[in-house]
């Protein structure tokens, strides 16, 4: 052997491996350190904007509570005083703080899932698959199934944290300053308000997550998966729209013709109620106006605010299933093994 | 040393066969692998002592990387079984016995040189730190430098410390050499080497540059077209083969044919016998490359094993599913 070679070492230094350590705790403790390395970039970013979405609500509830006190201080309790100069100057700013709310804060909550599946969940394993680290990481001394575990948990669990924070604040900032608020209308079915409201919006990061996941692995194309992960949430968000407001009965009442549905209650369809009493969709007026000429009343279709907790649960019920199996499908994958090499060259 | 199952170190006793009784570290039966439709291996069955640096040769495609990607666990057989010492190749306390340097040397590219040698620490409980270091010290590579920014040799050397830090019973190389400069080639082969003799590890190493070989394996598995075409001692397979040169035309014993090339009036023939044949042949023991080459220009005509049980004297011979053991 040629000097430069590792020999003295080793019989210089009788390896005397000290008794291994107990090896599941020490391990599990150990893939925290590779996942934390791997995700450091991410879980900063999430931090970020975290940090910066709470300190942006904190200051909108903590301002509009002030606006509010001297709206009262001023004597404009009601609307009717409003329309004096001195209320209305008052006013003017809480309208404009709850447009920040109602215009940039939900749309940008809304899309939190849709981020998270994009951009945490998509490159997680398509990265490891396109650049073949898998099997750098699945010829170590841990199970592929614990690697998975532990690589998935850490991000996972701490975007959800995030998620729930933020959720948590847009509903507490929503119920106190822009629901009770003296000006902003904003019912809890509207598009942009229901998603970010509840438990909802942290389901909906859930399945993102597991979809992106689910999706990297299949296409290890980490572009690919990234765009489409955002198309398949874009879609399923869609869909369950759609469906919504199927998931819970919904509450008919005839009303006469130009009633509307109780105040913050979501419409899903209305028509009018023949002389005869039947109840017919509006479109089977056109062209037989003749028919609901004599028309006094309507019939409408819609959920009271008090839906608004069932309709929650049941979609949040749905997308917890669908996570189950996304997951359990990405778990069942990486323990099925044989895809690690068949998408590179073998030679 | 902390590993006791293996046999006296290859390069002490090249040409002694393994003890019976010593599992061998790798030993296939009837194993095949199936992608979507095309076997990439079929019907191998064979056997590598431990202790042994076994060299796989094949050309481009024929099944090596998915022979070495099975032991490493990381592609599951269609058919057939693969054992790792004696045990079932999925067994989970093997994990930590074997490691493994894929082709493309994968590996973190946000991770510096430091970091790629603490994952090994964190995810492998035998880790040997220095062992590791040193490997990285030799190649003269800094500690902080990005994975992303070493040039495909550096990489190389990263992934082979990673492999060795490991501890193994087993290393399985897949191409290792392929991309570094003759030095860096002479060091690590000469460490690899050493670890070998010294802790009677056993190396599988795939490779088709056939000149880096020589010196290094003491056991020869060929594959060709998916499947085992030998499998043996290498001084007991070149033993059993002779290169010779005779006038065109000459007749020769049936099945001992391995190639033949026809220069004028003379051929070549590689034969697979290691008696001498009657008529007017010159020649003798092929060296490893004339054998390889020779047998990865003859068309494949069955799977073949040539058997390498006995002492140098026994002739390779061929059986349809023979072990060389």
């Amino acid at each position: 052997m040629t000097t430069d070679v590792l020999t003295e070492r080793a019989a210089a230094a009788p390896a005397a491996p000290a008794a291994p350590e107990p090896p599941t705790r020490r391990r599990r403790g150990r893939l925290l350190w590779l996942t934390w390395r791997q995700s450091r970039i991410t879980l900063w970013a999430i931090a970020g904007l975290l940090v910066l979405a709470s300190a942006t609500l904190l200051w909108l509830h903590f301002s509009l509570q002030q606006m509010v006190d001297d709206l009262d201080r001023a004597g404009c309790h009601d609307s009717d005083s409003w329309s004096t100069i001195n209320c209305w100057s008052l006013i003017d700013p809480i309208d404009r703080r709850s447009v920040v709310y109602t215009q940039w804060l939900q749309p940008a909550a809304a899309a939190v899932p849709l981020l998270l599946g994009m951009f945490v969940g998509a490159p997680l394993l398509a990265q490891e698959y396109e650049r073949g680290t898998v099997r750098l990481a699945w010829t170590q001394s841990v199970s592929p199934l614990r690697w998975l575990g532990a690589r998935i948990a850490l991000p996972g669990l701490v975007a959800l944290a995030a998620a729930g924070v933020l959720a948590v604040l847009m509903t507490w900032v929503w119920w106190v300053d822009i629901a009770h608020g003296p000006v902003a209308f904003d019912p809890p079915f509207q598009s942009f308000t229901y998603p970010v409201l509840g438990v909802v919006p942290v389901a909906w990061s859930l399945f993102a997550l597991a979809l992106g996941l689910l999706v990297g692995q299949l296409l290890r194309r980490t572009v690919a998966a990234i765009l489409v992960t955002g198309v398949l949430v874009a879609a399923a968000h869609g869909l369950v729209r759609w469906t919504r407001p199927f998931f819970y009965p919904t509450v008919k009442e005839v009303v006469p013709l130009n009633g509307w549905q109780p105040h913050n209650a979501w419409l899903v369809d209305r028509g009018p109620v023949l002389a005869d009493g039947r109840w017919v969709s509006t479109d089977s007026c056109r062209g037989h106006w003749e028919r609901c000429a004599s028309t006094t009343h309507s019939w409408i279709e819609y959920h009271p605010a008090d839906h608004f907790v069932p309709i929650q649960l049941v979609e949040t019920g749905l997308l917890v299933a669908l996570t189950a199996a996304a997951l359990a499908l990405v778990f069942h994958r990486a323990r099925r093994d044989g895809h690690a090499l068949r998408a590179t060259r073998r030679a | 040393m902390n590993n006791p199952t293996n046999t006296p170190p290859a390069s002490a006793a090249p040409s002694i066969p393994a003890a019976p009784q010593a599992p061998a570290a790798l030993a296939a039966d009837g194993l095949g692998k199936r992608y979507r439709r095309d076997w990439a291996l079929r019907d191998c069955t064979f056997a590598v002592p431990a202790g042994r640096i076994c060299g796989v040769v094949g050309a481009n495609g024929a099944g090596k990387s998915t022979l070495l990607g099975i032991a490493a666990r990381l592609l599951t057989p269609t058919e057939g079984e693969l054992r790792v010492f004696g045990e079932p190749s999925t067994t989970d306390d093997l994990r930590g016995r074997i490691a493994y340097v894929a082709q493309d040397k994968p590996l973190y590219p946000g991770f510096t040189v430091a970091e790629t040698l603490r994952l090994g620490q964190e995810l492998n409980p035998a880790w040997d730190q220095d062992f590791a270091q040193q490997i990285i010290d030799q190649g003269e590579l800094r500690p902080k430098a990005k994975i992303g920014s070493l040039s495909g040799g550096q990489r190389t050397r990263v992934t082979l410390a990673l492999a060795l830090g490991k501890r193994p019973d087993l290393l399985l190389l897949d191409e290792p050499m392929a991309d570094l400069d003759p030095l860096a080639r002479h060091q690590l082969m000469g460490t690899l080497m050493a670890e070998a003799a010294e802790r009677g590890t056993t190396i599988v190493l795939s490779s088709h540059l056939l000149p880096e070989l020589d010196g290094v394996i003491d056991h020869l598995l060929l594959v060709q077209s998916g499947r085992v075409r030998l499998c043996g001692d290498l001084e007991d397979l070149l033993d059993g083969h002779q290169l010779l040169t005779g006038p065109a035309g000459t007749a020769l014993p049936t099945g001992v044919l391995v190639e033949q090339r026809s220069t004028g009036r003379r051929v070549d023939v590689l034969v697979r016998t290691g008696e001498p044949l009657d008529g007017p042949w010159e020649g003798g023991r092929p060296s490893l490359e004339e054998l390889l080459l020779g047998y990865l220009r003859a068309p494949l005509t069955a799977p073949v094993t040539a058997g390498a049980t006995a002492g140098p004297a026994a002739q390779a011979q061929t059986t349809e599913n023979g072990i060389a053991a």
